[in-house]
Order: C-alpha cells, then sequence, then structure tokens
C-alpha cells in the first residue's frame, strides 16, 4: 500500500516536470522568436544600429617640433593635452557634471550647463579642448563605474615659455596644431610632420572603442627648428626697446641685429607685441605684425649710405671729393633745403651732416644708375628668407621718375623699404660688400635632436667692390667719432659706424610732420664688423625733438654697451 | 540487460558544463579587459584571474560532489537550508556586507557577504538550499498533502525570501519564490491549493510593486525603450543595438563596441547581449540550444530516477539553471526588467559560478545513479 503510493506519487511528479518541460519549451519558441525580432527586423533598432559607423580611419597626431634659439632655449614646445568630451544624451545630470568639472577646467559652470543643454540630441561634444594631464587626473576621479559619459580625446598644446619675446617672429598654431603665423606659419609643414593613422571602431554613439589594435601608420614626429636667435640678447633688446618706446610714448618699434659675415639674424625685436600662449587673437592684428619685415617705411637718410656707396663704387664720388652746400638747390620746380648751409663738405661730413643738398648734387650725377643699385641692394623685392609677413618695398622705375625724382630718391624719399632690407644692405657694406642671404634657422632637427639640415651662410651677391666697403666704412665710422657726430651712439672703447635716419610718414598722399619714423643703423667694431644693428622708432613723441640721434641712436648704444660687457668681441 | 550505446547523460552533462564554463571565462576576459578604460582598472586581466581560479575551484568542486551519495542530501537538506537562510541574516547587519551595492531600483542593497579576501552572495547558495529543502520535504509527502501542510511549506519558502526581500533585491526574491513554487508544484501538491493562493500572492505582489515607486517606474517603464532611450530605456536600447550589431555571424571576439561605454554591466546583466555582438545570432542560438540541452538532460535524469526526492531534485536543478538563463537573455530583449540576473557559467561572479558548478555536481550523481541500472 505504501509503496503503491510512493509510486503514485513519483507518477505524478514525472507528469508534472513532463508538463512543465513543455512548457519550458514554449518559453524557449518565444524567446528565440523575440532574438530574431530584436537582431533582425525591429525598424528602430535597425535605424540606430544603420546609423553607427563602426570603423573609420584615424589620424594621430604627430608631435609637432619645438623652435628653439641658438644655444637650445625652448621657445615654442608642444605638450600632451586632453580634449574633455562628454556626451549630452547620456549625462543624467549635467549641474552636477557641470559643478565637478567647471573649476578645475575653468568655464563658468553655467556655460557648461548650456553648451549641455544646447547639444542635448547629440552623442559627442567637446567641453574643453586641450587641458592639461593634471586637470584630467582630477577630472577622472569622478568617473564612476556607472557614469561613463565623459572622456578624453588625445591632442596637443603649444606653449611659449618666453611668453611675449619674439611672439611676431614665432608666432602661434590654431586649435588644430597647424601654424597661424611667424614661424609656426613658414615652416608649419616641417614642424609638424607626418600624422599617423589607425582604424578605430566605434559605438553606435560615436564613441570611439579605445583599443588600438590596427595601427597602419606610425606617426613621425615633426622637425624642431633651431633658429638664429639668441634669446638672452633679444630678450636685452626687447628691454632696452620697450623702456624707450615708453621713454618716446612711441606706437612701436624694431629693433635687429645682424651677423653681417653670416647674415644670421640674432635678434629680431618688434613692439608692440603679445603674449603669444593667447596669441590667436592678436595674429590678425596689423599693429601687433613683425614690423622688422612688415614696417614698409620709407628710409629717409639711412638710404644715404646706400647711394654714397653706389657713387663711390661708379666712381662718381670719391671719399675726398668736396661738395658745397649752400643750404638749397633748386630742381626743376622744386626746392630742397637743408636747415642749415653745411658748406664745403667731403664724404664722411655730407653723411654726418645728412646734407640733402650734396645728395642732390650726388644723385644728379648717378641718375638711373641709383634705381640699379637700389636693385642690387634688393630693395623693392622681397628678401630670399622665409619669414612670415614680409614686405617687399616699392622702388619706382626710373621711367615713372620725374626730374625731382632724382633729387628725393637721393635722400631716401619716394621709395620705402623694410628695417630687414636695410639692415642687409648694411651688412653687405659691413661685410665687405658682400650680400649674405639673410638666415633665420641655422638647422632642422629630428626629435631625436639629430640635425636633419644644416644651413650654412650663402652669398646672395657682391654689391660693391671690397674698396668701396671700406671706405663707406671709414667714412660712416668718422662721422659718427666725429667732435659734433652722433656722440649719442659712441660707446667707450669700440668704433662704432653708423647712420642716422628721420623721415616723415606719409599719410594721404603728403608728409606730415608731426609723425616721423626715426632710424639708427650701425656697425661695429668699424673696422671688422662683426654685429649690424638695426633700431626704429615708429611715431615717437613729441615729434620736433624726434630724430635718429635723439631717439634711435641711444638705444643702439645701450644694445652695443650690453653686448659690449656680455658678448665676444674681437677688437 | 545490455548497457546502451553511445555517450551517458552523465558524460554529456559533464562536457556541456565544461564547455560552457569555458566559454564563459571566454566572455569575461572579452568584457572585462575593458575595465582599464571604463573604470580605469589598472590591472586589466584581475576579473578574468578571478574568475578562472573560481572555475577551477568549482570543476573540483562539482567533480567532488558527483561523489557524494544522496542520503547525504537528505539528511543534509534541512541544515544546508538553515545554513543558506542564517547567511541571508548576517549578510544584512552592518559589518558583514559590501557596501556600495545598488539594487534595480538605485537603493543601497545588502548582497555581498564579506568572507576575508573575497565576497560571496548568499541568495546564490539560498537558491541550492531551498531546493533541496523542498524537494526533500515534497519526496515526504507521498500524494497526501492538506492545506495545512501546503502552508507550511510555503511558510518555509518564504523564509528565505523575506530575507533577500528585506535585503533588498526584488528580483532574486521573487525568482526565489518561483522557484520554490515550482518545486512544490512538480512534487505533487494538488492543483487547487495554487488556486486557492494565486489571487492572494497576485494581491501582495501588487502591493509590493506598488511600495516601491522606483521599482514601479522600471518595469513600466522598461517598454518605452524607444520613447526614453537616453534614461530608462537607455540599458536596454544599448542592449538591442548590440544585439542587432551582431548579425548572424557577429563582429568577431572582442570585436564588440558596445560593451565599453554604453552597454552598463556588459559582464553581468548583459553578457548575451555581448555574446550576440560579438559571435552573432548562430552562436547566440547555440547557448540558447546548450541550456536547453541542460533542461532536457536535467529532465531526462529526473524521469529515469528511482525515488521522488531524486526525480524532483534533477528536475529543479535542470529548471534553475534553465530559467535564470532565460530570464537574463529576456532582459537583453526587453521582455523582463534590468534586474541584474546573471547567465550561469558566462556571467562574472565567481561565487555564483562555484555554486552552480556545485549544483551540477549534485545533478551529475543523480545522472549516474539514474543509469546505474535502468
Amino acid at each position: 500500500m505504501k509503496k503503491a503510493r510512493k509510486l503514485q506519487h513519483h507518477a505524478t511528479v514525472k507528469i508534472r516536470v513532463i508538463l512543465a518541460g513543455f512548457f519550458m519549451t514554449l518559453l524557449t519558441i518565444f524567446i528565440i522568436f523575440a532574438l530574431l525580432q530584436v537582431s533582425l527586423f525591429n525598424p528602430v533598432v535597425k535605424l540606430y544600429v544603420q546609423g553607427a559607423d563602426p570603423e573609420t580611419v584615424r589620424t594621430i597626431l604627430a608631435r609637432r617640433g619645438q623652435i628653439l634659439d641658438r644655444n637650445g632655449n625652448i621657445l615654442a614646445e608642444s605638450v600632451d593635452a586632453h580634449s574633455l568630451w562628454v556626451n549630452p544624451r547620456a549625462l543624467k545630470d549635467p549641474e552636477m557634471f557641470a559643478s565637478l568639472v567647471g573649476p578645475i577646467i575653468e568655464i563658468p559652470e553655467q556655460q557648461i550647463i548650456d553648451l549641455i543643454h544646447a547639444n542635448s540630441e547629440r552623442f559627442f561634444v567637446y567641453v574643453r579642448r586641450k587641458i592639461t594631464t593634471s586637470q584630467m587626473q582630477d577630472i577622472l576621479q569622478f568617473r564612476r563605474p556607472r557614469n561613463f559619459d565623459f572622456g578624453f580625446e588625445p591632442d596637443q598644446r603649444r606653449e611659449y615659455p618666453k611668453n611675449r619675446s619674439a611672439a611676431s617672429l614665432i608666432g602661434c598654431v590654431g586649435t588644430d596644431n597647424s601654424g597661424l603665423s611667424g614661424l609656426e606659419f613658414t615652416f608649419n609643414e616641417e614642424l609638424n610632420g607626418i600624422p599617423g593613422k589607425q582604424i578605430v571602431y566605434q559605438t553606435f554613439a560615436g564613441d570611439r572603442v579605445p583599443y588600438s589594435s590596427d595601427l597602419i601608420q606610425k606617426p613621425m614626429p615633426g622637425y624642431s627648428l633651431l633658429t638664429t636667435i639668441d634669446y638672452t640678447l633679444q630678450n636685452i633688446v626687447e628691454g632696452i626697446l620697450e623702456k624707450h618706446i615708453h621713454r618716446w610714448n612711441a606706437v612701436g618699434g624694431v629693433a635687429v641685429v645682424m651677423d653681417p659675415g653670416t647674415g644670421e639674424i640674432l635678434c629680431m625685436a618688434s613692439r608692440p607685441t603679445f603674449d603669444l600662449n593667447q596669441g590667436a587673437r592678436f595674429i590678425e592684428n596689423p599693429n601687433y605684425f613683425n614690423k622688422a619685415v612688415s614696417m614698409n617705411f620709407e628710409p629717409g637718410s639711412v638710404f644715404k649710405t646706400i647711394i654714397a656707396a653706389s657713387a663711390l663704387e661708379e666712381g662718381v664720388l670719391s671719399p675726398m671729393t668736396m661738395l658745397n652746400c649752400t643750404g638749397s638747390v633748386r630742381i626743376a620746380d622744386a626746392r630742397v633745403q637743408c636747415m642749415i648751409p653745411h658748406g664745403e663738405q667731403n664724404l664722411a661730413d655730407i653723411l654726418r651732416n645728412s646734407c640733402n643738398v650734396g645728395f642732390v648734387e650726388i644723385g644728379m650725377k648717378m641718375r638711373e644708375r641709383m634705381h640699379r643699385y637700389a636693385m642690387r641692394f634688393n630693395l623693392g623685392s622681397a628678401l630670399p628668407i622665409r619669414i612670415f609677413g614680409q614686405e617687399r618695398g616699392i622702388v619706382p622705375t626710373p621711367e615713372k621718375w620725374h626730374e625731382t625724382t632724382y633729387a628725393t630718391f637721393s635722400f631716401g624719399q619716394g621709395l620705402t623699404a623694410t628695417p630687414l632690407q636695410i639692415i642687409t644692405s648694411y651688412a653687405a657694406l659691413a661685410n665687405d660688400g658682400k650680400m649674405m642671404k639673410p638666415m633665420i634657422i641655422r638647422e632642422l632637427r629630428d626629435h631625436l635632436g639629430h640635425p636633419v639640415e644644416i644651413f650654412e651662410p650663402t652669398l646672395m651677391r657682391s654689391i660693391v667692390s671690397s674698396q668701396t666697403a671700406r671706405e663707406i666704412k671709414l667714412a660712416l665710422r668718422n662721422s659718427i667719432h666725429h667732435p659734433r657726430g652722433t656722440h649719442q651712439a659712441v660707446v667707450e672703447g669700440i668704433s662704432i659706424a653708423g647712420k642716422t635716419g628721420t623721415a616723415k610718414k606719409v599719410v594721404d598722399g603728403r608728409y606730415v610732420d608731426d609723425r616721423v619714423v626715426t632710424s639708427f643703423v650701425g656697425f661695429f667694431p668699424a673696422e671688422n664688423p662683426q654685429y649690424v644693428i638695426l633700431v626704429s622708432l615708429d611715431e615717437p613723441r613729441p615729434s620736433h625733438e624726434a630724430y635718429g640721434a635723439t631717439v634711435a641712436a641711444p638705444i643702439f648704444k645701450e644694445i652695443v654697451q650690453w653686448m659690449q660687457s656680455h658678448m665676444l668681441l674681437t677688437q | 540487460m545490455t548497457k546502451k550505446k553511445g555517450i551517458s547523460i552523465h558524460d554529456l552533462l559533464f562536457w556541456l558544463i565544461i564547455f560552457l564554463t569555458i566559454f564563459g571565462l571566454l566572455m569575461s576576459l572579452s568584457t572585462t579587459a575593458t575595465s582599464y578604460f571604463t573604470i580605469g582598472s589598472v590591472l586589466p586581466f584581475r576579473e578574468f584571474t578571478k574568475q578562472a581560479l573560481f572555475a577551477f575551484i568549482g570543476i573540483l568542486l562539482m567533480i567532488f560532489m558527483s561523489r557524494i551519495p544522496m542520503r547525504f542530501w537528505k539528511k543534509m537538506a534541512l541544515p544546508f537550508f538553515l545554513l543558506s537562510c542564517f547567511l541571508l541574516v548576517v549578510v544584512l547587519i552592518p559589518p558583514f556586507y559590501v557596501e556600495g551595492i545598488y539594487n534595480e531600483a538605485g537603493e543601497a542593497a545588502r548582497r555581498w557577504l564579506r568572507a576575508g579576501f573575497f565576497s560571496f552572495q548568499p541568495s546564490e547558495l539560498a537558491k541550492l538550499g531551498l531546493i533541496l529543502m523542498v524537494s526533500y520535504i515534497m519526496s515526504l509527502f507521498k500524494g497526501r498533502m492538506k492545506l495545512g501542510d501546503f502552508f507550511k511549506i510555503l511558510l518555509w519558502i518564504l523564509v528565505p525570501v523575506f530575507l533577500i526581500y528585506v535585503a533588498p533585491d526584488f528580483s532574486t526574491a521573487a525568482f526565489l519564490l518561483f522557484l520554490g513554487m515550482l518545486a512544490m508544484a512538480i512534487g505533487g501538491t494538488p492543483v487547487k491549493y495554487f488556486v486557492l493562493t494565486l489571487v492572494p500572492v497576485l494581491i501582495g505582489g501588487l502591493v509590493v510593486l506598488s511600495r516601491s515607486d522606483r521599482l514601479m517606474g522600471r518595469i513600466i517603464s522598461y517598454q518605452n525603450v524607444f520613447q526614453d532611450p537616453a534614461n530608462s530605456g537607455y540599458q536596454v536600447l544599448q542592449s538591442f543595438i548590440a544585439i542587432a550589431r551582431g548579425g548572424w555571424f557577429g563582429q568577431g571576439l572582442n570585436r564588440g563596441s558596445q560593451k565599453f561605454y554604453s552597454l552598463p554591466e556588459a559582464q553581468t546583466d548583459f553578457v548575451f547581449a555581448v555574446i550576440c555582438e560579438e559571435f552573432g545570432l548562430l552562436v547566440s542560438f547555440f547557448v540558447i540550444f546548450a541550456f536547453c540541452m541542460l533542461l532536457f538532460l536535467a529532465l531526462k535524469v529526473s524521469i529515469k530516477s528511482k525515488d521522488s526526492f531524486s526525480s524532483i531534485l534533477s528536475a529543479m536543478i535542470g529548471f534553475h539553471l534553465f530559467l535564470q538563463a532565460m530570464l537574463h537573455i529576456a532582459v537583453t530583449l526587453g521582455i523582463a526588467p534590468p534586474t541584474g540576473i546573471p547567465l550561469p557559467f558566462i556571467s562574472i561572479g565567481g561565487t555564483a559560478l562555484v555554486v552552480y558548478l556545485a549544483e551540477v555536481g549534485i545533478l551529475l550523481r543523480l545522472a549516474k545513479k539514474a543509469e546505474a541500472n535502468p
């Protein structure tokens, strides 16, 4: 009886088991149909999946090269940065996110919240580009296992440790890390390197799947530029220039130091300047251009040296030729005047006196040849140097000249030139008449610091004979060291050759008295020049006190004084 | 009698489970290596190593269990059940549970027991304890059950269910209750008793649901996947996308991308979606087939068994693992609310894996016994 019951119970169990198994079969069939539906037939899911681009080729940034001064001081370098993005669709609490992240990335909380709300339908939006690694680490602490709503894209940030120094020369880069101005622009290709390529996989939301198994091409880091700039000198010169601009209330200024033997530019200071680390908003403003190459000014008296050298070369003039200045001379229907009659003068005297009448006399003898020499001194055409924003200057051709043009051209009016063109011309005279190609880059180096390309000093052309060059050097030296010479430029213990210049600016086709460009170009030691220095101040005030000798020469002197005690000078 | 040719149920079951475990390890490698990116873990293989270690221990335990005679379990059913209930009580006491675990309604849940260098979920043990207990009790009745007995057994079942419910862990509590009642049903409880209790249980269930607004909202809104893809429907939508991206043949092992940022808890609650994305429909069907096979073999053992206890127990072990798998798949398909049910043998979770393997060990013993003299 008991056993029978037991068997009966066991039979019931078996029937129930089979019955349950039957229900499980139904459940399985249901599950399989649901799986097929989701996987293959659900139109909305299909739409989401088609929107996803699972594979894309992504470029990997190559490390941009550095910009260095001649001694290896870093002027510009790229550091690792990270761009913070967020998925607005999945971010459930933007206010919380903003309050946590805002203070770290220095963006007002409300701005972040607005950004997220404005992009609430998107899956990916940058919150802030190019933040530092430590900022990233601070933010990463907020990432909890269930909150995968933000991430970081690798990026680079350009840093300029010298901030305002040589800013317009160096230039800056855009958010895409390519150069916008200065050396950053002209040498962009060399600096940039070759980006790598990688296949990345994306989630449907556009999030990059962060494993990088499929590297197609490794990135090739960019080359570094070893410039000819001497940062120490640059820094000092900029300080001096700044001081004098302030003293003269000038709108700007330029100072360039060049090695005449090699054409290397040791210093290129331009004012006003800006902090490169926030450079992008300054580079389109003409005030902040590199005045050494962009200031297209009428050279005025500093051009007289070039005319004098041409005349010596042509035999129109010798150092001993005496010219008589009566105070004024009439050419066609125009009158050229000197402030006082200078009387009988030799070459050194007319340069010292900057005697217009004397130069008119030379000019009337030189005629069209003046233009030929201007061309040989590379005026009116761009110098073969890769530098950003270079102006060519304007030198009218003799066909367009009037009779008066022969006169005005001889003392540097009616043509324009850039400071770099002027200093290169003086450098040629200082270098025995041989014009060296101006150099701003000495070397390209790869990312390991090995030189890839070394730029040697190159001769552009011989302009005048060494005899002429010697005579002009002597004349310029004598004009400075003469008892009534430009004593403002004289530094004890160094023989200096140089020329002042004061040119009125042209506004609406007329010369205006109260806006002048005052310049001084000089080299030293006069007998065996090692350095040429050009200094120009734009619109120093009060203009009636502003002359090359009073404004620019003292700046030159301060620079030379510093160089005398800090740089190697061979007497 | 001559022995049947071909592979025995025992061996088939054994290799099926070995296969599932190894496949699970493969998936855990695929889903947890992402932790380096998603949570910034510095040891991307830590989870996998842990899982592999537990799998090894679990398989050893399974083999060991398959050698323990059934009379041991008959004796141990009640003590084992009481032990698992005791652990469920312990896990509620502050110093013993792991903090920072949240249930499906977003409330702090007391699920994990701290045990020295590792932690484990007593609720996993409670499932086995309950199955053993109810199977044993039901086998005692031999066809005569009064209504009072029915309620007594139901009360026994409700002890662990209640303890898990207050943890709070609603889905596991509900699953446990269902398992217990299924065991009762298989054990021969008269159908009329069920009809008698079904109405109050349904009412009780509704009361429980309405008690938690967030839970209610969860259950209502999971169907509105496409209405609210950014919030309540987010997980399920991500799961859908993973499944659809897989197509028939999948993206390839470790080529899935949903597991990275989009699909939360890819290594546990949504591992089936990752299988779909990386291996495609064909392999997914095979995984479903494997669990059907497990159930089929378990039911075969159940029918071949000579006594009620073995029949109920083997069927219940099969039902437990099969149903849990189906529930997990149903969650990834948006049929059931996302409640955090792991896929047996495949989802990450060391202690759970060990318990499942031990459970299969008992089933293996039953299989051997059932096949011994047909």
